[in-house]
């Protein structure tokens, strides 16, 4: 009798769908990650002093955050350069920003500031990035794990992401070039919990013998109009078109912001006037890529971080409905 | 003679292009190499240099030039047409206005550039 040594065809694909599986569910346990990191900058109670470093400049921001009865309170105090203090209150944010002789108050809404940097809903990322764990690191005294935000092609950056192991906190964020280097960087310093839920501070204490003024060219209007972009750049989609008064400027600015739910770029488009110079060209600031140019009588200028493709691809998209 | 030219300190005699001219007619005419003797032919160095040798050497070198020329090559750079501050405005706007912006701590550079 001999013996018959058979490696089935049955085994191996048994094997491989075992080690697809695996790496699905390794990647499925990294977006469950990723959600604990985008909910826990909402919902924990922190504070903190972060660094945001983009090439030269660095600032150093204080923060504050409190969650309570289903709303957020967030004061950053910037503390390089002119005095500025950013308030939010749930999607709401109230900036007061020190110039000359008095402090101006401009208003915003709807931004995703650090270290509530990742959206809620994380589909969107999930169809333009994939994610690979790096490891465990130490970021502002806390253990953080290490994840890679890859993306599925060069129409975005990548972008590295430090979560606090024990309550999911984005420590840290940096956005990576195609080369793997540092563009932009943001994160903590020191962070600690917080076991209050008491609202003293949520007060400007920015020059208070200064009078307080609204600026006027943060008053917007969001607008629908002919203009339409219809071959976006893959996974891009259009997420605001406001009209805003740009200093310098005398016809009133539409712009119209797009996301990848990360990433987001701005078409600027403004009526060319008698007498203005049409500005034709791209430019490249660290992460921010530049692209201008005229259609129609009008000047377009894309701006975004992400790469100058990008900015490109949708500034030549450009139609204007008839 | 050049040195002199160039310091417009050159004084050329009116005779001397026909004075070289004739020096030229007077030198022989020579239509073919001198012949070489069959002792002096190069085959001593044959064991050291053959076909191929010379083959790798022609290819190194060119190599070589056309890793001259690569490296001399001046970056070629994106065209940047945008003036520095023309594009300012706009820049700022989209960090105001983004949905997810890092760059909002830095405005104050904008803002005091801008004044």
């Amino acid at each position: 009798m001999s013996l018959k040594f058979v490696f089935p065809g049955h085994f191996l694909r048994v094997l491989l769908l075992a080690i697809i599986s695996q790496s699905a569910v390794a990647e499925e346990d990294l977006w469950a990650t990723m959600q604990k990191t985008a909910s826990a900058a909402r919902e924990l109670n922190y504070q903190g002093l972060f660094v945001y470093q983009n090439g030269a400049v660095i600032r150093s921001v204080q923060i504050t955050h409190i969650y309570e009865g289903g709303r957020e309170f967030t004061r950053n105090v910037v503390l390089d350069g002119r005095p500025r203090e950013v308030f939010s209150e749930g999607d709401d944010i109230v900036i007061f920003n020190a110039k000359n002789d008095k402090v101006v108050i401009e208003k915003r809404r709807g931004q995703n500031l650090f270290p509530a940097m990742l959206p809620t809903q994380l589909y969107p990322l999930k169809q333009n990035y994939k994610l690979k764990f790096v490891g465990q690191e130490r970021v502002a005294g806390r253990l953080a794990q290490v994840l890679d935000m890859i993306p599925n092609d060069n129409l975005r950056y990548q972008y590295r992401i430090w979560s606090d192991t024990e309550y999911g906190l984005l420590l840290k964020m940096s956005m990576l070039d195609m080369q793997g280097r540092t563009l932009e960087q943001i994160g903590f310093n020191q962070v600690a919990m917080l076991h209050t839920k008491d609202l003293d501070w949520f007060q400007p204490k920015i020059d208070a013998t200064k009078p307080y003024v609204m600026d006027d060219t943060t008053d917007l209007t969001h607008t629908e109009d002919n203009l339409v972009v219809p071959n976006l750049p893959a996974g891009y989609k259009k997420v605001d078109q406001i009209q805003l008064k740009v200093p310098g400027r005398t016809a009133p600015v539409r712009q119209l912001i797009f996301s990848d739910g990360l990433a987001s770029v701005s078409l600027f488009v403004e009526p060319m006037i008698k007498g203005m110079q049409p500005r034709v060209g791209k430019k490249s600031m660290g992460s921010t890529n530049v692209y201008a140019h005229v259609l129609n009588g009008y000047q377009l200028v894309v701006v975004g971080e992400v790469p100058a493709q990008t900015v490109e691809q949708i500034a030549q998209q450009v139609t204007f409905k008839k | 003679m050049i040195r002199d030219v160039l310091r417009e300190e050159c004084w050329v005699q009116s005779d001397m292009t026909s004075r070289i001219m004739a020096q030229l007619a007077d030198e022989p005419t020579m239509v073919a190499p001198q012949a070489v003797a069959a002792s002096q032919k190069i085959s001593h160095i044959r064991p050291h240099f053959n076909k191929y040798t010379w083959s790798i050497a022609a290819s190194v070198a060119a190599a070589f030039f056309v890793g001259l020329f690569l490296i001399n090559q001046p970056e070629v750079a994106a065209p940047d047409l945008i003036a520095d501050n023309d594009t300012d405005q706009y820049v700022l706007a989209h960090h105001n206005y983004a949905p997810t912006s890092a760059t909002y701590y830095m405005q104050n550079v904008a803002y005091n550039a801008g004044e």
